[in-house]
């Protein structure tokens, strides 16, 4: 980490050393270490993002909040989140791109955009502004599966969405599809309202090793005729769960594979390469995952 | 402070014509200072006060704020409170309990919160007017009944100045 003196970090913002020792003393921000000689030495991200901070806001304090925010690295959430509210679709596209220089896709996706989408959800007044970031996301996450590279495994997985619209949920489970083809396997994500007969020929085309009930809305009722419609084609393929989009809970459970589009991947190449995963495997126990279609409708 | 200095002095007049139309001032104490002093600096040299430190220099028109140390909010294009003069403090509470809150919840107008969302919406896109408007507090703290906004724009980012004055009758 490099740092500089008090004088020097004053003066790269423009203000009194005393202001910038005020400021610590009243936000603890900016937070500099102590040489041996008991000398402050100031990071120089940490004043540049707090420089920059500064013009982008009305006071002090909010400067401070959005500086210490960014501070945590290249690229955070807060960045995108800052990009959705002033609607600009260019500056998220570049905070990914920044981000993509210093991390995976994977990581991109998980350390900065769903969580910048949990930020940005629920906030008073701020609807629009989730909108365009649930848009420019699912955007964002096509084109990135455009590119991926075609399937280097044999099995398939089919992807259940229960989402009832476009939520954070729905992106979780764009998210998980983009994972699991980055990752080798053939993927298909259906809604889960799908009619029974329009599955049939999906099925035969994937001939999916497994099935993932995901999303928001899935309803025992729904699940139910979905698994018996899946046994109805023949395919033995076992039933998982993301994110616990499951109904209910305990006995009933079904597998789940996790909550994060990397660990539901590993958890699926383990399944299929026959490894141990850290998933409860109960699924002969579910009423839900009959081996006959007839025990399922029962 | 130089408008002052104007007004007592007509003999400066002469000088108003060499001072832009702009002032500057702290978005915490209120200072005003004049844009010309600072036309030589980069903006974010001066960004923060150089009196307080703890307020960011705004800039906007001369009209928009008569005199220093003024009671002012500043509120965003969608109505949240995003600064909280010294001189507020002491009408609607701590900048801490303010901040980000939408400016309704502190204050509202009987000319109808939707006439002075419009003020504030337009100031706060960069619309040149000042207006005056009668306001009433949401939680109205005794000594302070009879108020008004001057509303105008102010920034660098884009906000509405929400100067509180007495109302004048």
């Amino acid at each position: 980490m490099s740092g500089i003196r008090t004088n020097a970090a004053a003066e790269l913002l423009g203000v009194s050393p005393n202001t910038l020792r005020s400021w610590e003393r009243r936000f603890g921000y900016p937070k500099p270490r102590r040489t041996s000689g008991g000398h402050r030495q100031y990071d120089l991200t940490e004043l540049e993002a707090l420089r920059r901070a500064l013009l982008e806001t009305h006071n002090i304090s909010s400067a401070i909040e959005v500086a210490r925010q960014r501070g945590e690295g290249p690229t955070s959430a807060a960045r995108l989140v800052e990009a959705y509210d002033r609607f600009d679709e260019t500056l998220a596209d570049r905070v990914m791109e920044e981000s993509l220089a210093v991390r995976s896709v994977e990581r991109s996706v998980e350390d900065l955009m769903l969580p910048a989408l949990e930020m940005a959800q629920g906030r008073e007044g701020r609807e629009a502004e989730f909108e365009l970031a649930l848009r420019w996301a699912t955007g964002w996450l096509h084109a990135a599966r455009r590119v991926t590279p075609a399937a280097t495994r044999s099995e398939g997985v089919l992807l259940f969405d229960s989402s009832p619209r476009l939520d954070l949920e729905s992106l979780h489970v764009q998210a998980l599809e983009l994972a699991l083809r980055r990752g080798g396997f053939r993927v298909l994500l259906l809604s889960m309202t799908l009619a029974q007969e329009r599955l049939s020929r999906a099925m035969r085309a994937l001939d999916p090793t497994a099935l993932v009930v995901c999303g928001s809305g899935a309803t025992l009722d729904v699940v139910g005729r979905l698994v018996y419609a899946v046994r109805h084609t023949g395919s033995a393929a076992r039933v998982y769960e993301y994110r616990e989009a499951m109904p209910v809970s305990g006995s009933h459970a079904i597998p789940s594979l996790g909550s994060r589009p990397t660990e539901a991947t590993q958890n699926m190449k383990a399944i299929v390469d026959g490894r141990a995963i850290e998933v409860t495997e109960e699924l002969a126990a579910t009423d839900l995952a009959p081996a006959t279609p007839a025990r399922a409708h029962a | 402070m130089m408008t002052m200095a104007l007004a007592d002095r007509p003999f400066l007049g002469s000088v108003r014509s060499a001072l832009t139309d702009r002032i500057r001032f702290c978005s915490r104490c209120g200072i005003v200072r004049e844009e010309r002093e600072l036309g030589f600096n980069p903006p974010d040299l001066e960004r923060v006060c150089s009196d307080c430190g703890m307020g960011v220099m705004l800039s906007a028109g001369r009209d928009a704020l008569p005199d220093s140390r003024m009671s002012f909010l500043i509120v965003t294009e969608d109505l949240r409170i995003s600064a909280v003069s010294e001189g507020a403090e002491r009408i609607f509470g701590p900048e801490t309990d303010l901040l980000g809150k939408m400016l309704f919840t502190t204050l509202t107008s009987p000319l109808g919160l939707e006439e002075l969302a419009l003020r504030i919406a337009r100031a706060a896109g960069g619309g040149r007017d000042v207006v005056l408007i009668p306001i009433e507090l949401e939680h109205g703290r005794p000594g302070y009944t009879r108020l008004e906004a001057r509303i105008a724009a102010c920034g660098p980012p884009r906000g509405a100045l929400v100067t509180i004055e007495p109302l004048l009758t």
